[in-house]
């Protein structure tokens, strides 16, 4: 009887386990499909986007790439195109913000550049000073890129070192190499740091109301102090609650509320 | 079912449509033309008119009626095939010559027949004919082989006016013809066409004729020359065979030479007469004001779109200027800048097509971009284009309608610049002169994803931090460690002091255990062991030399605290008792290994002076 019992109980859990796992494997299935088509030919999506752009059909253009961008198809040209729908539809800040997050991945654009500047020939096309410090055209070569060189320098300045601690006799010989790597590892260093402080550690903000009023103090009863058009770029200072202060290009200095702005870099 | 049922069904109607396509006539629509192979002759000199049918066949040789002073005469009939795009046409052309009896200018007038119940019709013919001793050439020996002959169809124009002529080359035989050279001052000529040939007789020797057809435009007023047309070229003059040979001598010459040369060529230079044009200003009075030197016949046709926008959006107004004329001085319908209050406003760009050999005849297309700036916008102003006719003498103006237009209020408060192609390198220039530029269009291509837009920031990661200062780590610690080796192998006394403390820890752990078995013998002797070896390594003095002695002669001597030295006496002294009155009680051993310990590890951290 015990063993009547054991064998009609396996059977049956045998039986459940079978459709468990097969409704999980159905399960799985259904969301490698639906994952594998949502991200399916990224390129056929990107020329449905263009189509639409092409027709005129900005706004649907936008939500299309932003769609894309959403789920991680990020591309210099995807951001680059987005800023050109935004541009079409007159969002000439939110076209800035996309131009310059583009840039930073493909930063010797000639394309890119001229959409970039001729956004900003649309404001006032006063743009916030950089540090004297850091030398002009830096960012010609992207963070990334800096980030790389370092890194390659680096580890080859260490494989001359381990090189030299295995065979003493060759460190006279790799003595050259070894300081030409520390200093060229020590350059792209810097400049990668150079380029870091540009576009992360100066906390980038671009204006995307047609006028927004920046204020002498973080209220909505502050006095006003100037006005920031579309497309203004600027740098944070300071932040309390929703109110963000900010420095623009003629080093004006107010607090503006933060959902007139968007962050480069959020 | 047949055999191969493919064929007999499926393919057998596509091969007769196809058939039926390539083999039987299409019909298109049927035309009739009426041409002279030249506007202009001599006296008693024949024109060929031809009448030509396409595509319809008249049932007999159509008859001719022509102004008093015109002969003409049947020359025969030929029929023409042709097949152009997959549409294959016959046309049936007549010939005709035709002489003038008498010079002056004749209008052919357009023939109309009924023919298969359709009826056809020609345009006017203008055929000028002149005197014979107008044929230019003057009293030139050479003009019997070949002339050179000008026509202009008028002899009074206005300036900026189009004129097209013709230079008629009439040769006997002639090789190394040259284009003609044409004077021209004060007129700017267009390109010559290359000659369409024919066959003419004048004063009864038969000529082959080049026609060069040109367009001239006045610039200034006044009695102007236009040609001679020159033509430098080698003739071929006849010279028969028995003028070659001597009449002295019977044999003279080649006997063989039956297919000698009949001809010697002579090189010249043949001139035509120049044609004087008395060229008249523009009228001042009746000018309008948007008039920009327009001189032809121009239509006009203007569109524009779309209609509703937002403001500030772009709207494009495509204008077409067609006709006959100087096309190249058509310019943009300008209006002045009141008429645009409200927009802004883009260079235009502009395109010219022209119909004919000469350039006198077709279509400039002009695009421009506006863009309302002001909601209250309702209509694109109408275009105005005016031009003089010269033939009509008088100005005339071109208005396009009204282009409504419905402009919504949106955020844009600027207006970007909207993306323009400019089509010509003129418009180009203009729009680089105002300081404009284009909107790189969109790329076609997705290229590299980059990364999730998450994790595009991976340069902040720990990961690439970790990447990048790894091997700074590991260089470090391999450098220490380098040092610290270094440093150990000049100083014995170091690794003495480090060894001992190593053997002393590890000696202590072995005491306690040796305490719970009750070797007491064991267990004094590894505690003896391990006095000596940290004293020896305090006092630098070989372990085996370490006696309790040492601990009354440098270790009080040397600085050691008398609590400490007291008790390593005391132990040295259990240790020798129990060499010979040896304990087994494990409590006890318990009790001597942690006073070894605390003994022990305050020696450690004792400087002794030596």
């Amino acid at each position: 009887m015990r063993s009547d019992m054991t064998l009609g109980r396996c059977p049956r859990f045998i039986r459940w386990g079978g459709w468990l796992g097969m409704m999980l494997v159905l399960f799985l299935w259904v969301g490698v499909v639906r994952a594998a088509d949502s991200k399916a030919d990224p390129e056929a999506r990107f020329d449905a986007a263009n189509r639409l752009y092409e027709a005129g059909r900005y706004a649907e253009a936008i939500q299309a790439y932003e769609s894309m961008r959403g789920e991680g198809l990020v591309s210099s040209a995807l951001l680059f195109n987005l800023g050109n729908a935004r541009f079409k539809l007159g969002q000439v800040g939110q076209a800035i913000v996309a131009y310059r997050r583009a840039q930073e991945w493909a930063p010797r654009d000639p394309d890119l550049a001229a959409n970039l500047r001729f956004a900003r020939e649309q404001n006032d096309g006063v743009r916030v000073p950089r540090p004297v410090w850091i030398p002009s055209g830096l960012e010609r070569i992207g963070l990334g890129e800096w980030a790389v060189l370092s890194v390659v320098f680096l580890w080859g300045w260490l494989l001359l070192q381990a090189v030299g601690f295995v065979r003493p006799p060759w460190r006279l010989v790799l003595r050259s190499y070894s300081w030409a790597l520390a200093a060229l590892w020590l350059m792209s260093f810097a400049s990668f740091g150079g380029v870091w402080y540009l576009q992360r550690g100066l906390k980038w903000m671009v204006v995307v109301r047609p006028e927004t009023v920046a204020r002498l103090g973080p209220l909505a009863e502050s006095q006003s102090a100037f006005t920031l058009k579309d497309g203004a770029e600027a740098i944070v200072r300071d932040r309390k609650g929703d109110w963000v202060q900010v420095v623009d290009g003629r080093q004006r200095v107010g607090w503006v509320a933060g959902n007139d702005l968007v962050a480069v870099h959020p | 079912m047949g055999v191969c049922p493919g064929i007999g069904v499926g393919w057998a109607p596509l091969v007769w449509v196809l058939l039926g396509l390539f083999l039987s006539p299409v019909s298109m629509g049927a035309s009739f033309t009426a041409t002279v192979d030249r506007n202009a002759t001599g006296v008693g000199e024949p024109v060929v008119l031809r009448l030509a049918f396409e595509g319809i066949s008249p049932p007999g040789v159509p008859e001719l009626t022509l102004p008093d002073g015109l002969r003409a005469q049947f020359n025969g009939s030929s029929r023409e095939f042709s097949f152009v795009n997959g549409r294959s046409s016959t046309t049936l052309v007549y010939n005709y010559s035709v002489v003038a009896l008498k010079p002056g200018d004749y209008t052919i007038p357009g023939f109309a027949y009924e023919v298969e119940g359709q009826r056809l019709a020609s345009q006017p013919i203008s055929l000028r004919v002149m005197k014979g001793d107008e044929t230019g050439g003057g009293g030139d020996p050479l003009r019997r082989f070949g002339f050179v002959r000008m026509v202009v169809p008028k002899s009074e124009v206005y300036v900026g006016e189009v004129i097209p002529f013709e230079v008629q080359l009439y040769v006997q035989g002639a090789e190394d013809l040259q284009m003609p050279q044409i004077a021209a001052d004060g007129f700017i000529l267009g390109k010559l066409t290359k000659p369409a040939q024919s066959r003419t007789q004048v004063n009864g020797i038969l000529y082959t004729v080049l026609i060069f057809k040109a367009a001239a435009t006045a610039i200034r007023e006044g009695n102007l020359n236009l040609g001679p047309a020159e033509c430098t070229l080698v003739l071929r003059i006849p010279a028969g065979r028995t003028q070659r040979r001597d009449p002295n001598d019977p044999f003279g010459g080649d006997p063989f030479d039956f297919f000698g040369e009949r001809f010697r060529r002579q090189p010249a230079t043949l001139k035509s007469d120049p044609v004087v044009l008395k060229v008249r200003p523009l009228p001042a009075e009746g000018r309008p004001g948007s008039f920009a030197g327009a001189v032809g016949v121009f239509g006009m046709v203007a569109t524009g779109g779309p209609a509703q926008v937002a403001l500030g959006d772009p709207v494009t107004l495509k204008v077409q200027i067609s006709g006959r004329g100087n096309l190249e001085a058509v310019s943009y319908p300008v209006q002045p800048p009141a008429v645009w209050k409200g927009f802004k406003l883009y260079p235009a760009t502009a395109n010219l097509q022209t119909s004919d050999e000469l350039g006198v005849e077709g279509v400039k297309s002009f695009e421009q971009v506006v863009a309302p700036e002001e909601a209250d916008v309702r209509a694109v102003p109408p275009l105005e284009f005016a031009y003089f006719d010269p033939g009509e003498r008088r100005y005339k103006v071109l208005r396009s309608p009204e282009v409504a237009l419905s402009v919504q209020t949106g955020s844009r408060t600027t207006a970007p610049e909207p993306s323009v192609t400019l089509a010509s390198s003129a418009g180009r220039e203009a729009a680089a002169s105002a300081g404009r530029r284009e909107l790189v269009h969109i790329k076609p291509r997705l290229g590299p994803v980059l990364a999730h837009a998450a994790g595009a920031d991976w340069v902040g990661r720990p990961v690439w931090w970790l990447v990048e200062w790894l091997p700074l780590g590991l260089w470090l610690g391999a450098w220490g460690w380098r040092r610290w080796q270094d440093s150990l192998a000049a100083d014995p006394r170091r690794v003495r002091l480090i060894e001992t403390r190593r053997r002393v820890r590890d000696g202590l752990r072995a005491l306690s255990g040796l305490a719970g078995s009750g070797d007491a013998s064991a267990f004094f002797a590894a505690v003896f062991r391990l006095l000596q070896d940290q004293l020896g390594a305090v006092l630098d003095l070989p372990s085996a030399a370490i006696t309790e002695v040492v601990v009354e002669e440098r270790l009080r001597k040397g600085g050691v605290p008398p609590s400490l030295c007291d008790e390593l006496s005391a132990l040295f002294e259990l240790c020798n008792q129990a060499r010979y009155a040896p304990r087994q009680d494990p409590a006890e051993l318990g009790a001597v290994a942690a006073r070894a310990t605390r003994a022990l590890e305050s020696l450690q951290s004792q400087e002794v002076e030596r």
